[in-house]
């Protein structure tokens, strides 16, 4: 990857070392990402990986005394190519055991520094230099491709390595000090004979008979005491623009300072310029940690494609052929690392880095990896199959000013001079440094640091600044995983003096790895630069890679933690999410040296040890491997890219909009003010903070989004703008809702038939995430009350938990009434508005964003569900009808950005229900709206389908501006008459102001519907067409982040873990208990009627067709539950059927005249007398029982069928509803029938009911007579009642009967009760829950086992039937 | 599964004249009545409030028996917990007047099986038909308690009619 510019390696490599206090051992990981070669676009980020747990140790090549080793096998780089263009992944690693950190702040350490710097300063690096410069020369003389170099002389490239180590060596030692001094001496070259293993060996020596040339270095051995300085040893030779290729190339180049450039075996300069330059050589550098003659080795082979004239990857071969070497030499190639394994050594003693280079070379073929092995791998790939990463964004406060330091001298140096100011500069230059860092700022300059630059010699100062930052950067992610281990790991708080074996132990608890993203703007320069070289190699200045080398490139925007499960990650982000943390940072010595260097100065270097820095309040997120892969695998092979280009094509698009968007011609919103559009709502504020929508906006729009796969619109093209969809996925090709397996639903078909024919295409079309969900279950949330979800949304605010915050929107979202909203603040209004609100008011223009805010919440938090009668009364008195979208399912999220838009379109009528919601972030828009005339109404059923308006010039426009925050509601005219879109331009004129555009992220909550009846499409009719339609169910999950797809093994169990199961009713335990709206305006009212309701009801014998009918079909002797049977109505039916009936109500008085009902009436009536004998004794036995009928005292499965009829309509929360179909499930067995009525909110016309809200009091006129329970049993038939009918018919029967102080006295009696004094009447209220149509069926798709036979509309009343399945 | 159900009649104690129709078949109901704690997990429920037992206060056979309807009692058997049906004739079997039949420890598996030839008249049968129906359909508990056996929770029985209402601390 020579032509990576995100990733010079020479910045980057990270060597790792864990705080060195607690952990056993740590890998530094160089993580190389490329997209296809076309683009030449590259991220190389870091990682530092901790051994969550120790694998196994093989015994590996190199060294006799190896007994723990884990190596590392690398992949073919051209088949990883292939397969896998997304991502490649390369590793360094270090290894260490690591002795307890000692407070480097004694003055031996200073001295030893002072020493070591000394030398440094006038010697090495200018020699260094020179050497560099020899090298340049070296290879722009390198001509052609033909030839390989032939190394015989093993003792000649070791010489040559181990001098040019010492080179680099010396060269960092400026920044390693004392250790530096140490690893010199014990530097040493293992050549391959002596190192490799017997494999090896017979490579090595195949190949030097084979006149193919391969050379070969196994091993340089570099003994180093503390693994800091293998860790920046490593770090070093890749700033020093090494790589391991390197290493050899100089050995080569330093041979030919002695030897005119030609190496002695006939290779010359050719030799070592091609090796280098060849990034396919995918080196090997093993850091081996060596302690108590245990040699852990980390391994990673690749194979190795070299030879000249024999590249095949063109990417190389440009970079040979055009680039010109000057410019790319002091660009180290990031090394093709691919595998990393872990070892945790035992207790360590005493450290011992090896640096190891391996070269093999083959001509025109590939070798395979010496130490692969098969099981490791395989281990290594579950490992990293089970990462999750854990994304923080605002790792340091962009504001920066909240980057408090606070330095802490340690102990006080004898030395007296001005150890304040030293202090004060390095908290100063890490501070700056950091900063640099995290706001990603390409070039560092912090004026300290610049400052000591000048001071020092400038010919050393790029590349010394470099590492200085270098060292900062291992700092802070050493910092970084010192807080994760006090926060996460160990909870009563880190100590210093934690011994090494427990850290070990705490160590093997970790899986930890710590990345760094460059920044959005960052990695936009490198692609643009790697775009250049790609192009034209030539053309890529030598100042453009000057600068790629000088800087880092993982300038850190955000950063990536990798934990080792879900929990893991959930955990990390339960504890940091929203929080600041504190930093404890270790100042590098480089930097201590680097002051005490340009201060020149014979002072004692600055004593600080350690700096605090606080962060700013972290965002963290989810950034979930697993779920790109499946993005991918969805994706399948509409785009290579996949999930890592979404960005950029999104840039390509974003460009080429930009081009054809008029930035100019933009209309002014105050223009159109005095146009209305009935249904339009626009709340502001709607999203109440802007701390609110960050937090949304970094879960939704952040790095990582699950955007979904590029789709096609009908036309054939493709949606521009990033797109995803929850719920269901809206098919833009079909301009329909895609319904999964719910699409039969209401059609009467079976369901299950369909899905065998469905390939994994169309599955894959349909799969999206799920709606995130505040609580596990449906019935959960619905026990909710508004304050509750109020709560939640202020808690995920709070603890900046995006995707939760998102649940809490969409449920606050279902729970408002609009209309109230809109009524309730119709009363304020603002001149200056730019919307008008709808409703046919025509003065009604706008509110100001307070009181919109105050109305909206304050309604909200004041409707809970129990005083939803409440505001049904308020409605009443509003004639207003409800607003309100209980059964939003769908939520789609766009990204707009500036010079982006959206066609003309009506949402599709068939597709979603009535009711489109708004919700914008990021930045304002002005949306433009077009009424559509009558006749092509029909024909502007698609999305994305561009209008073409301006012909008709009779169409009336309205522009409105969407603030950010806001919240739109499309209603009625406004969703189904008028056309809504967004004009592709880069400002908007708001109010006569140009308003440049901002990157806008909209929420759309819609309400999916099920497929369209296809009986009475004809004429058009909505209203007819969709009276036939539900809503879809609710296809939601509270594990977070919803994940894409269809489960793998492993996420389902975390599902089942967390409890999350979405199949199974789990009801909370709240849902049992009886609300008060039940017991005052049910219970309490029916036990009061019971008497009248028998005599004026039950006695009439008025059976409804549905239920006789369903009771007649069921085969003779059945057990039939009758739950909610009250005075027994259907009982005479059900034994009439020869079956058994069990009855049970929860009113005792009316289960009393079920059971005295069965005589008179049936004794009486003709009926009776009709009957046999046996019937006869049969049909006066009912079973009665006082039950709840959410709780109902029967066995499982006990029953053959059950009803249930009119009782679910009294039932005041969802959750009870459900739990009462579960139970009816439950007691009926498995393939029994159930049949459910209940009122519905559509009456008929011809009825006297109407319904305004669906939750409602319903007034039962009893008459006193009835209420006196002495007058019980009164013959009551011929007096007077007026009574009311489930019909909704109002009763007049004679009136003979008065007894107004009875009836006052009742009323009084009666708490729930009104006395009607003009009627002499006591009114009761009954509380009853509207259905609307197919919500019942709503209900039963939440209960596993309930399948819907059939439903249908009778009377005023929604009927279903169901069959109970098995579960 | 053996052979006879006990229904447990509840008559209504204030209205003797109607006590003979109004009855609640607690025999049957009891081999499906059943009391268990609120689990929330699940829908299905461990059956260890099964079967309930009976407490008599008071207790009211029909004299003389009702009338049998064989194709019933047969349709009805396959229903019926026999185990717990005869659990529950044990225990209300001393109270009653006349005294109910006594039932088999197994129920006869013709009875289940093997209907169209129980039509071919067997007598033992017919007989055994006519026990079950006896104790299915004529005895009526009046009051008394249905008690849980896992809880000893006590569901009162009152003018035939049993509360199965659990308070709100039960749930």
């Amino acid at each position: 990857m020579v032509s990576d510019g995100g990733g010079d390696g020479g910045s980057g490599n990270c060597g790792d070392e864990h705080g060195q206090r607690e952990r056993g051992g740590s890998v530094v990981r160089t993580t190389t990402t490329t997209t296809s070669r076309d683009r030449a676009r590259a991220v190389v980020t870091f990682a530092t990986v901790l051994p969550h747990e120790p694998l196994p140790i093989s015994n590996s090549s190199s060294s006799s005394s190896t007994s723990s080793a884990a190596a590392a096998a690398v992949a073919d780089p051209h088949n990883q190519e292939q397969n896998d263009k997304l991502t490649q992944y390369g590793y360094v690693h270090i290894q260490g055991a690591f002795t307890p950190k000692q407070p480097a702040n004694n003055n031996s350490t200073v001295t030893a520094i002072a020493n070591s710097l000394a030398p440094i300063s006038e010697e090495s690096q200018p020699s260094d230099q020179q050497q560099q410069h020899q090298h340049l020369d070296n290879y722009s003389g390198r001509g052609n491709n033909g030839k390989m170099c032939k190394c015989h002389d093993i003792t000649y490239i070791e010489q040559t390595v181990k001098s040019n180590l010492k080179h680099l060596l010396s060269f960092s030692s400026l920044s390693l000090g004392d250790h530096v001094a140490e690893s010199l001496l014990a530097a040493t070259v293992v050549s391959s004979p002596s190192s490799s293993t017997p494999a090896q060996s017979a490579a090595t020596a195949t190949s030097y008979n084979n006149s193919s040339n391969s050379c070969n270095i196994s091993r340089i051995r570099l003994t180093t005491s503390n693994p800091y300085s293998a860790r920046t040893i490593v770090s070093r030779l890749r700033r020093a623009g090494y790589s391991p290729h390197d290493l050899l190339v100089s050995s080569s180049s330093s041979s030919s300072k002695n030897n005119s450039s030609s190496c002695p075996h006939g290779c010359g300069g050719r030799y070592s310029g091609k090796a280098l330059q060849v990034s396919q050589v995918a080196p090997i550098i093993t850091t081996s940690v060596e302690e108590d003659g245990v040699n852990m080795q980390n391994e990673t082979n690749d194979d190795l494609v070299v030879g000249g004239g024999e590249h095949h990857d063109g990417e190389n071969d440009d970079e040979d052929n055009d680039g010109t070497s000057s410019t790319r030499w002091p660009r180290a190639a990031p090394p093709k690392f691919r595998r990393l394994m872990l070892t945790l050594p035992p207790a360590p003693t005493e450290t011992t880095a090896t640096i190891s280079a391996n070269v093999t070379r083959v001509k025109g073929g590939r070798t395979k990896s010496l130490l692969s092995d098969d099981e490791k791998e395989v281990e290594m790939e579950s490992r990293r199959r089970k990462t999750r990463f854990v994304y923080v964004e605002n790792i340091i406060d962009r504001t920066a000013i909240a980057l408090s330091t606070s330095s802490s001298p340690t102990t006080t140096t004898t030395a007296s001079c001005n150890v304040d100011d030293e202090q004060g500069d390095v908290v100063a230059i890490v501070t700056e440094c950091l900063l640099a860092f995290l706001q990603g700022n390409e070039s560092i300059q912090h004026p300290s640091l610049a400052a000591l630059l000048q001071s020092s010699s400038s010919t050393t100062s790029e590349m010394m600044m470099g590492m200085v930052e270098d060292d900062i950067r291992h700092a802070f992610m050493d910092a970084l995983r010192d807080a994760l281990h006090r926060d996460l790991f160990s909870p009563a708080g880190f100590s210093s003096s934690t011994t090494s074996s427990e850290s070990i132990k705490h160590a093997s608890h970790l899986g930890v790895e710590v990345f760094m993203k460059p920044t959005a703007g960052n990695k936009k320069k490198g692609n643009k630069h790697n775009t250049d070289i790609g192009n034209g190699g030539g053309s890529s200045s030598s100042s453009n890679n000057t600068n790629a080398t000088r800087h880092p490139p993982g300038l850190y925007d955000h950063l990536h933690i990798g934990m080792r499960s879900h929990e893991d990650a959930t955990r990390l982000i339960r504890l940091w999410q929203g929080k600041c943390i504190t930093l404890m940072i270790h100042p590098p010595q480089s930097l201590l040296g680097f002051i005490a260097l340009s201060s020149k100065s014979t002072d004692p270097l600055p004593t600080t040890t350690s700096i605090h820095i606080q962060t700013g309040k972290l965002f963290l997120d989810y950034a979930d491997r697993l779920l790109s892969k499946r993005m991918k695998k969805v994706v399948g092979g509409q785009s290579k890219d996949g999930i890592g280009s979404g960005r950029n094509n999104n840039d390509i698009d974003s460009t080429h909009l930009l081009a054809t968007g008029h930035p100019y011609t933009s209309e002014c919103t105050s223009s159109t003010d005095h146009v209305h559009i009935p249904g339009l709502y626009l709340l502001h504020d709607y999203i109440d903070s802007a701390d609110m929508e960050q937090v949304l906006l970094a879960a939704l729009a952040g790095p990582h989004a699950p955007w979904a796969p590029p789709q096609y619109t009908q036309s054939g093209g493709s949606i521009k703008r990033r797109v995803q969809h929850y719920g269901y996925v809206f098919d833009y090709e079909s301009s329909d809702v895609l319904r999964r397996d719910y699409d039969e639903y209401g059609n009467g078909n079976v369901a299950g038939e369909k899905d065998a024919s469905r390939d994994d295409e169309v599955k894959a079309k349909h799969s999206c995430p799920p709606l995130p969900s505040i609580r596990p279950t449906r019935q959960m949330v619905l026990q909710m009350t508004n304050e509750d979800v109020e709560e939640f949304v202020t808690d995920a605010v709070a603890h900046v938990k995006g995707w939760e915050l998102l649940a809490g929107i969409i449920e606050r979202t279902r729970r408002i009434n609009f209309a109230s909203i809109s009524s309730a603040s119709s009363s304020s209004r603002h001149d200056n508005d730019l919307v008008v609100d709808g409703d046919g008011d025509e003065d009604n223009a706008g509110h100001p964003n307070e009181q919109h805010e105050t109305s909206a919440v304050a309604s909200l938090k004041a409707s809970t569900p129990n005083d939803s009668l409440h505001q049904q009364q308020f409605l009443d008195q509003q004639n207003h009808k409800p607003l309100m979208y209980p059964h939003i399912n769908q939520l789609t999220i766009n990204e707009y950005n500036p010079g982006q838009g959206i066609g003309s379109h009506v949402d599709t009528e068939t597709a979603f229900d009535d009711g489109l919601l708004l919700i914008t972030l990021g930045g304002g828009i002005v949306m433009e709206f077009r009424e559509v005339n009558d006749d092509d109404t029909t024909a502007n059923n698609d999305e994305e389908k561009w209008g073409d308006n301006d012909t008709k010039l009779e169409r009336r426009k309205k522009l409105v501006y969407l603030p950010p925050r806001s919240l739109v509601l499309l209603s009625g005219d406004a969703r189904y008459k008028w056309e809504h879109m967004i004009v592709s331009r880069m400002t908007d004129t708001v109010n006569g102001k140009v308003v440049p555009r901002k990157l806008r992220v909209s929420l759309t909550l819609r309400t999916a519907l099920t497929k369209p009846s296809k009986v009475p499409s004809g004429g058009g009719e909505r209203q007819q067409r969709q009276a036939h339609q539900v809503p879809l169910p609710i296809y939601e999950t509270a594990v977070f982040p919803p994940r894409w797809g269809q489960l793998s093994d492993e996420d389902a169990d975390a599902f089942a873990a967390s409890n999350h199961t979405t199949g199974s009713v789990i009801t909370d335990r709240t849902d049992l208990v009886t609300p008060n709206t039940e017991s005052k305006h049910v219970h309490d009212v029916y036990d009061a009627i019971a008497t009248q309701w028998h005599h004026t009801r039950g006695k009439r014998g008025v059976l409804w067709p549905g239920a006789t009918q369903f009771l007649e079909k069921l085969p003779r002797g059945s057990v039939v539950a009758d739950v909610g049977c009250g005075d027994g109505k259907y009982f005479s039916a059900i034994t009439a059927a020869s079956s058994y009936v069990i009855g049970m109500d929860i009113s005792e008085p009316l289960l009393k005249t079920a059971a005295a009902s069965t005589v008179d009436e049936t004794l009486d009536g003709p009926q009776y007398q009709l009957l046999s004998k046996e019937k006869r004794a049969l049909s006066v036995r009912p079973a009665v029982v006082v039950a709840d009928c959410i709780h109902v005292p029967l066995r499982d499965e006990s029953c053959d069928a059950a009803i249930c009829i009119a009782v679910m309509h009294h039932l005041s929360t969802e959750g009870r509803r459900v739990r009462c179909l579960a139970e009816l499930r439950r007691i009926v067995k498995v393939g029994g029938l159930i049949n459910v009525q209940a009122w519905a909110l559509e009456q008929e016309d011809d009825s006297k009911r109407k319904f305004h809200g669906t939750d409602v009091l319903v007034p039962f006129n009893a008459q006193p007579k009835y209420l006196d329970s002495s007058s019980q049993h009164h013959e009551c038939a011929k007096e007077s009642e007026i009574a009311e009918d489930e019909d909704g018919r109002i009763e007049e029967v004679s009136d003979t009967c008065k007894s107004k102080g009875v009836a006052q006295m009742m009323a009084e009696k009666y708490s729930g009760a009104e006395f009607d004094s003009k009627k002499n009447l006591v009114v009761f209220q009954r509380y009853c829950h509207m259905y609307r149509k197919g919500e019942l069926e709503l209900l039963c798709a939440k209960v596993p086992g309930l399948e819907v036979l059939e439903s249908s509309y009778e009377r005023g009343n929604h009927v279903v039937s169901l069959r109970a399945t098995q579960i | 599964m053996g052979s006879m159900h006990h229904w447990i009649q509840i008559v209504e104690s204030s209205e003797v004249s109607q006590l003979a129709d109004a009855l609640i078949h607690l025999s049957c109901t009891l081999t499906i009545i059943t009391h268990y704690p609120f689990d929330p997990q699940y829908i299905f429920r461990t059956e260890k409030g099964y079967p309930l037992n009976i407490e008599v206060t008071t207790i009211r056979c029909e004299d003389p028996p009702s009338p049998v309807d064989k194709e019933f009692v047969l349709n009805l058997l396959p229903k019926i917990n026999y185990p717990a049906l005869r659990q529950a004739v044990q225990q209300f079997a001393p109270y009653c007047n006349p005294p109910i039949p006594e039932l088999p420890e197994e129920l006869d598996s013709i009875l289940l099986n093997d209907q169209t030839n129980i039509n071919q008249n067997n007598e033992m049968n017919d007989a055994m038909i006519a026990n079950l129906h006896r104790v299915l359909f004529d005895v009526y508990l009046v009051e008394g308690y249905l008690v849980c056996p896992d809880t000893g929770r006590k569901f009162p029985v009152k003018e035939c009619i049993p509360n199965m209402i659990l308070h709100e601390d039960e749930i």
